[in-house]
């Protein structure tokens, strides 16, 4: 609580204690959501910024880190809707296989535990961000298609429809590693 | 949550960054005044200051137009009830013009230049107790009313080649900075006094001054059993007082407006922001679009003191850009051809229009040129209620480039 007192003071030496302590999980959170690493620093810039001017808004309900993790979070979907890029035509086919998968399909999954997480974060910055922040916001962040439908503003069939394209997409762009690492 | 999506999100929270201690500067330099009096505002602004000048603004690439009417590339659609047809702009390769006329200001371990009011003087009376400061502030007193002081040269005839005693002084002449006093000498048990009130002990001593002017401060030693004295000044300075003024020079023929930022006086090195553009110097110029906005500006003073200041400024007019969202090529003479209003004004543009289904390039141009509905490289031409995707890049007749997709449906 010293921490968020100091910050509520302004104080440089609480809030760089934060900015540190703080940083490499919230830059994660933004290498999930961005392009590039770059694209990731402003977003997680603005971020910081947001969570220091707006501390009087934080009343104490629910954990400090999890409260500045939200504001990141909603900075990175601030910049996705900024961009203006929407989702792709919802492919009804694809959305029908949402959640659908086979015991093989299952078993072979745990070849992915050997891909190094370099090449996981770059492939999930290689998805369109439509589908990545579908994807963050379902996978990691653990929000229903409603409630995602709501915060990005599409229709929850969209948000189902995204969500699969961007596992088929990763699969995709894992395929080539997966294939190489399934012959050793 | 399926086992694929459980792998790749241990994956991604698994994943460890080193912190940027640059978007720590960054970031520090956005955010208001510490509230504690007396509190120093980190030396790191001159670095912040410094890191904006480095300042360079940018988005992705678009793809390129020159691929033939075979290209796909992944398209984004907009729902067109909620198309906003002037997108908020995205900045490229926008660089800002710093002045880089911080680098002289002084910086935490600068040395001060201290007066030295009274050189070596040793004290008739031992100093038992500095604690008890008003003591010594009358024995101060008595030595500079030269009272309780011994013959200066006739009690150093002897000793004055063997002391050496002398302090200097670190850090920025300003209220609420904080000044390192560090003794020349670390072989002596050393007390100071400032102002001839605060009483410290050790071989150095750190304090912030409250109030501007001249200060005091005496640096006490215990050789021998015999007590010496340094007394110099140390001048503290204010903080700037600038005063802003501004003024927007409008263009319809630029995307965004430019803000020219004045500061008074000259002297000062001042640093401003709007939103995410920065630039330094005493004669600025900020570009932003239409609206209300908070320019923030720093302004150091040559002796290294800030204040920061908010100014608003109010932007309006600027290049439009109306697209429509529809269009009937069926050569009735009505809405036969769809094109962007506006783009004519810009130094130059790109469209492309794919096809929603199966995301082919059915129409490009770098010119005024509406498309009629022709799909490109075929003898077709759009049909009733076909959706089709458009990309258009624009540069406007400042540099400055923006980015718009959306879709356009035929009727």
């Amino acid at each position: 609580m010293q921490l968020v007192e100091g910050c509520i003071k302004q104080s440089r030496k609480a809030q760089k204690e934060v900015f540190s302590k703080l940083y490499g999980r919230l830059f994660s959170i933004c290498m999930r959501y961005a392009d590039d690493p770059d694209e990731a620093k402003d977003i997680l810039q603005n971020g910081f910024i947001k969570v220091f001017k707006g501390i009087g808004n934080y009343k104490g309900d629910g954990s400090f880190e999890g409260w500045i993790k939200r504001i990141v979070v909603n900075t990175a979907i601030d910049n996705y809707r900024r961009k203006k890029v929407k989702p792709v035509i919802t492919d009804s086919e694809l959305t029908d296989r949402v959640g659908g998968m086979t015991a093989e399909e299952e078993v072979s999954e745990s070849i992915y535990n050997q891909v190094p997480i370099n090449v996981v974060t770059d492939a999930v910055q290689q998805l369109s961000p439509a589908y990545r922040t579908v994807f963050n916001l379902y996978v990691m962040e653990g929000h229903n298609h409603n409630e995602i439908a709501e915060m990005l503003d599409i229709s929850v069939g969209t948000s189902k429809s995204n969500l699969s394209k961007a596992r088929l997409n990763l699969r995709k762009i894992l395929q080539p590693l997966v294939d190489r690492l399934s012959q050793h | 949550m399926n086992k694929f999506d459980q792998i790749i999100a241990a994956k991604l929270n698994s994943a460890e960054y080193t912190a940027d201690e640059g978007m720590w500067t960054t970031v520090e330099h956005q955010l208001p005044l510490e509230q504690a009096s007396g509190s120093s505002i980190n030396a790191s602004l001159y670095g912040g200051i410094a890191a904006a000048a480095l300042l360079l603004l940018g988005f992705s690439s678009l793809p390129t137009l020159n691929n033939g009417a075979q290209e796909k590339v992944e398209i984004s659609t907009i729902d067109e009830e909620k198309t906003n047809l002037d997108t908020e702009p995205n900045f490229e390769m926008n660089t800002i013009e710093i002045a880089a006329d911080n680098e002289h200001l002084p910086q935490e371990n600068h040395e001060i230049e201290l007066v030295s009011l009274e050189a070596i003087s040793k004290l008739k009376t031992p100093i038992s107790n500095t604690s008890n400061s008003k003591k010594i502030e009358e024995k101060e007193q008595n030595i500079n009313e030269g009272k309780d002081k011994k013959n200066i040269s006739e009690s150093f005839s002897g000793e004055a080649d063997a002391i050496m005693l002398d302090f200097k002084a670190t850090g920025i002449q300003c209220i609420a900075k904080t000044v390192h006093f560090e003794s020349t000498e670390l072989s002596y048990s050393l007390k100071w006094i400032i102002d001839g009130v605060h009483v410290f002990e050790g071989n150095s001593c750190d304090f912030s001054f409250n109030e501007p002017g001249e200060h005091e401060v005496v640096m006490l030693a215990d050789i021998n059993n015999e007590n010496y004295s340094v007394k110099k000044s140390i001048e503290i300075f204010e903080r700037p007082t600038p005063v802003i003024s501004y003024s927007v020079a409008s263009s319809e023929t630029c995307f965004e407006q430019s803000i020219e930022l004045s500061s008074q006086p000259g002297t000062n090195a001042y640093s401003w922001s709007l939103e995410s553009e920065k630039a330094n110097g005493s004669n600025v110029s900020i570009r932003a679009t239409e609206g209300r906005h908070q320019v923030y500006l720093t302004a150091v003073s040559p002796e290294g003191c800030v204040t920061e200041l908010v100014q608003e400024v109010f932007v309006e007019g600027g290049l439009k850009i109306f697209i429509p969202n529809s269009f009937t090529p069926d050569n009735d003479g009505q809405n036969d051809s769809w094109f962007a209003n506006g783009l004519e004004k810009c130094a130059s543009f790109s469209v492309q229009v794919y096809r929603a289904s199966d995301q082919s390039l059915v129409y490009e141009t770098n010119n005024f040129a509406p498309w009629n509905g022709n799909i490109k490289g075929t003898s077709e031409k759009a049909v009733r209620g076909e959706k089709f995707l458009y990309r258009i890049a624009s540069t406007d007749n400042c540099g400055f480039k923006k980015k718009i997709s959306g879709t356009i449906t035929s009727l």
